[in-house]
């Protein structure tokens, strides 16, 4: 059996590069729900590394588990769930390996216990997956740099946040990979240019030129006759336009019409967008000499310091009218200027790289060409569950997703007290929980009140559906995190399955 | 009549690697039966359009996962046709989920109430195409070359055959001779996978956007049979291309629908 | 599915008050229903005919009144699959003959029938466009390139080969179908 055949439909997603980071990560799952399960068999399928379930060894399946959990059978009652789910889990794919820790005591007493939490070999794990925000384990992934996902799904709701130091990505997936240069052309561009002697052509070859070319000339023409200024406003552009519709000998010249509907994009030319400039201002703060990021990072900065401000070339162009042979011609000339650059990034990355960090040529090649788009976020570990943090974050009063997420924070607070979900018979606790949370801060609504009832109304259970949308949606953005491909949610997310929306916020610091 | 392939199992949670080649329906309805004793469920493999009226008018709702805007339209259209106004029950509410690597989308459809899969034709788009004379003339880009031998020079050699992405022999033919073309003009890039890519239309697809997507439907379907709260009104966009990102809109019932104006 | 039924009993009196009903043919698939709709909306020319074969077959005949090809009546197939209108109609000319952008084998080269075909056009943009490569033979991008050729050359000389062709003629030891219109 062919792993490229078995896996095609997700490599064309994020190739064998991320499907090799992907099968390298060890993931911790504590004491799984339904949302936990849900995200972790939607990395199975496609072929994680490894994973293990850490969770109590008095966790056992019951009769309530049969009604709404897949993942087991009438004849697993009574058992751990760890073993269980671990087993079950690992019939959807046998590429991964699979294993279990079962602790002796509650989770309460887990997180109270040093002992109990050195015993866990955390740094074997890559990532951590937990429903809920225990203090200990949120300082726990900062000091030792693992990150964590925190998903959790309870009526007709779901929520989710990441918890990682810094998200450097360098395959975010922007389309517009190109960078063609026009306004400001290289020399082997403009020797080729120059040497096509456009006006004089039959109307056979006169119609295969690139565009790429004919805007060139104009703008040259532009130059010409408004003292080497280019177009800026609306009437100046129009302006540019009209040289390229007079030049056009025949109505059915597609080049030209290329020429036409693309030429806005010329003149929106950045030559540093600004999302590079803010991460070049954060070099500094940032920079260790065995931090490949950071250091391909440092050696661009220092490319555009000695090349005019300029990125390196992206060596890409659009698919356009012309021959196969001008075509090929001019594509060759952005790819040796690609060449050409890569070398120069080669040669300043080989200064900097004093720890002689290996780089291979596919990563060079893949970074430049995705240089404009790199994606960078610092995220937050501050706990959100003291009032002032959650007017910081979410705002002074409540709104829709407010009250959800303030009934969250809630039940959340409930269970890590009790060690247990509330139920419909508590519903007067939890609004004496809001009321002390709150301190007079913020005013309890009656739309509050009903949310968090709706919360409650089914004992705190997860609905199936729900628990899977909000472990789809886990599993995604952990898989973008583990490929490093795309951009991650940044960094907490709540579902309202009510009216099938979703909010997202960016946790303070 | 869709068959279990090794390329499902990356996302498909009901089928093992001993299912390859059998009925989808049959194994998922199996599997199903075995774990939820309670719920009956009936397989049928075969083509939606050999049931008639009578088989849909059955159902409650039809939620639909389909692979091809052809199907997801005839049955559009067939429920549409089933409305009777007359008749409380004659009323299928139909919701239709689709997935494209990242991306996906659920909409909750009534027939001749609120707007018809048809009503949103016009933003669908089909497969790429490229320009005959570019493919035939001036080919730049490999996929020049794959359409230049799958749908000149097969068609050349083989009048009254079509073209089967599913016989190893025929890939395998396309391969060579799109490799074949493309050396002759230059072009770098041609791949088996993009090969199959290009001629089948394949699209990405992981379990995590199937599980998002189909829990949506599901979620829908439910307060749809319980009255329980409030439905989605009526499309609901999911993407994880860049961060994550949801939009819920309606979508308007069109004046001059082919298939749901009239009624 | 209490909210179902009052959404339906809403309709139910829209209707009584407008006093429509339905009258569809129950047996056509969406393409067909589709197709019958832009047979309804066509609005063409004289010089174009559009013959119905069956009901994903098509014969169109055009007879150019003005242009390079005036004398002639050209033959075409269309073919509409289950998936109109995304899938574009596959169009073939049923005749041999000497056009820049038709080849020997009836492949045409026009945008809106592969690039640029999307499910808002329908099969009179596509007619119109057919009669369009007779009155306006694109010789910039073309498929049969020496016809291209001689038409950018040379207008006069392109005039007689169409001429010749149209009358079942011989150019460069191709012989071309006699589609003169008697």
């Amino acid at each position: 059996m062919s792993k490229e055949e078995k896996y095609d439909r997700q490599l064309r997603l994020w190739q064998s590069s991320g499907q090799s980071n992907l099968e390298n990560s060890n993931i911790l799952i504590i004491s799984p729900n339904l949302s936990s399960l849900e995200l972790i068999k939607n990395l199975i399928l496609p072929g994680l590394g490894s994973f293990t379930i850490l969770d109590s060894k008095d966790n056992l399946i019951q009769d309530i588990d049969l009604s709404n959990n897949f993942y087991i059978n009438e004849e697993d009652l009574g058992k751990p769930k760890a073993k269980i789910f671990a087993q079950n889990l690992n019939e959807f794919n046998h590429d991964v390996k699979h294993d279990i820790i079962l602790i002796n005591e509650n989770f309460q007493e887990f997180w109270n216990n040093e002992d109990s939490i050195n015993s866990i070999k955390w740094e074997s794990y890559n990532y951590i997956v937990s429903n809920w925000q225990y203090p200990e384990l949120i300082k726990l992934s900062e000091s030792k740099d693992i990150s964590l996902i925190i998903l959790n799904s309870i009526s007709y709701f779901g929520f989710l946040r990441i918890f990682q130091k810094q998200i450097k990505v360098i395959e975010t997936h922007n389309e517009k990979l190109l960078d063609l240069r026009l306004l400001d052309p290289f020399p082997e561009l403009l020797k080729y240019s120059n040497d096509i002697d456009l006006h004089n052509l039959e109307l056979e070859t006169h119609s295969q030129i690139p565009y790429l070319i004919i805007q060139l000339k104009a703008l040259q023409e532009y130059q010409l006759q408004n003292n080497g200024l280019t177009p800026k406003s609306y009437k100046e552009k129009q302006e540019y336009k009209k040289i390229i519709q007079n030049w056009k000998k025949s109505y059915d010249e597609l080049n030209f019409d290329e020429a036409l509907t693309n030429s806005n994009k010329i003149f929106n030319y950045e030559k540093i967008p600004q999302g590079i400039i803010e991460l070049f201002n954060k070099i500094d703060e940032n920079f260790k000499t065995n931090d490949k990021f950071w250091l391909l990072v440092k050696s661009l900065k220092k490319f555009t310091i000695n090349n005019d401000g300029y990125l390196p070339i992206t060596g890409e162009i659009p698919d356009m009218d012309s021959t196969t042979n001008n075509y090929m011609i001019l594509k060759k000339i952005y790819r040796d200027k690609f060449d050409q650059d890569l070398k120069k990034f080669q040669e300043i990355l080989f200064e900097l790289n004093v720890e002689n960090l290996l780089f291979k040529k596919d990563e060079l090649t893949t970074f430049i060409k995705n240089a404009k788009y790199l994606y960078f976020s610092q995220l937050s570990y501050s706990f959100i569950n003291n009032v002032s943090s959650f007017i910081e974050n979410f705002g002074p009063e409540l709104n829709s997703f407010n009250s959800i997420i303030l009934s969250f924070i809630i039940i959340e607070n409930y269970y890590l007290q009790f060690n247990q979900l509330p139920t419909l018979s508590n519903f007067d606790t939890l609004l004496k929980i809001t009321l002390l949370f709150l301190q007079n801060k913020i005013k309890i609504t009656d739309d509050y009140k009903a949310v968090l009832y709706e919360f409650i109304r089914g004992n705190s259970l997860e609905l199936s559906n729900i628990s899977s949308i909000i472990g789809g949606i886990g599993s995604q953005e952990l898989l973008k995190l583990i490929t490093k491909q795309y951009k991650p949610l940044d960094d907490f997310l709540v579902w309202d399955g009510l009216k099938s929306v979703s909010e997202r916020f960016k946790i303070k610091s | 009549m869709d068959t279990i392939d090794l390329s499902n199992l990356n996302r498909q949670f009901l089928f093992r690697q001993s299912d390859i080649g059998r009925s989808k329906a049959e194994v998922a309805a199996q599997f199903i039966s075995k774990r939820f004793k309670d719920v009956k469920v009936t397989p049928y493999f075969g083509k939606l359009q050999d049931k008639n009226e009578e088989y849909y008018k059955q159902f409650t709702l039809v939620i639909s996962g389909l692979d091809s805007i052809e199907a997801r339209r005839w049955i559009n259209s067939t429920l549409v046709n089933l409305v009777d106004a007359e008749d409380f029950d004659s009323l299928k509410p139909l919701i239709d989920g689709g997935t494209e690597g990242f991306r996906g989308q659920t909409k909750v459809i009534f027939p001749t109430i609120n707007a018809c899969y048809e009503c949103s034709l016009d933003t669908i788009s089909g497969q790429t195409t490229y320009p005959m004379c570019t493919i035939t003339n001036n080919p730049r880009l490999p996929e020049h070359c794959i359409e230049y031998a799958s749908s000149i020079e097969w068609n050349q050699l083989h009048p009254n055959e079509k073209l089967d992405m599913d016989k190893p022999e025929h890939v395998d033919w396309l391969y060579q001779a799109s490799s074949q073309r493309a050396q002759e003009f230059k072009i770098e890039g041609i791949t088996r996978s993009l090969c199959l890519g290009v001629v089948k239309n394949i699209i990405p697809a992981i379990a995590s956007t199937n599980a998002i997507i189909a829990a949506t439907c599901c979620n829908e379907a439910f307060k749809i049979v319980t009255s329980s709260n409030p439905i989605l009104d009526n499309f609901m966009m999911y993407s994880g291309n860049d961060s994550v990102f949801t939009y819920t809109f309606a979508y308007e019932k069109k004046d001059d629908c082919p298939v749901c104006v009239g009624f | 599915m209490l909210k179902l039924r009052s959404l339906q009993k809403k309709k139910q009196e829209e209707l009584q008050n407008n006093g429509s009903s339905s009258t569809k043919d129950r047996k056509l698939t969406p393409a067909q229903i589709r197709i019958e709709k832009d047979l309804k909306e066509l609005d063409l020319p004289p010089t174009i005919k559009l013959q119905k074969v069956n009901d994903k077959e098509f014969l169109i005949i055009i007879t150019p009144d003005e242009g390079f090809y005036q004398y002639g009546i050209f033959k075409f197939q269309i073919l509409i699959n289950n998936n109109f209108p995304i899938d574009c109609p596959k169009v073939k000319c049923l005749n041999k003959i000497y056009h820049p952008n038709i080849d020997l084998d009836g492949n045409i080269c026009l945008n809106i029938l592969r690039e640029d075909w999307s499910p808002v056009l329908n099969l009179n943009t596509i007619l119109v466009g057919l009669l369009f490569l007779f009155l306006e033979p694109n010789a910039t991008d073309p498929l049969n390139k020496e016809s291209a050729n001689v038409l950018i050359r040379d207008k006069n000389l392109f005039k007689r080969y169409v001429l010749s062709s149209i009358n079942g003629g011989s150019i460069d030891g191709v012989r071309y179908d006699y589609v003169l219109n008697r």
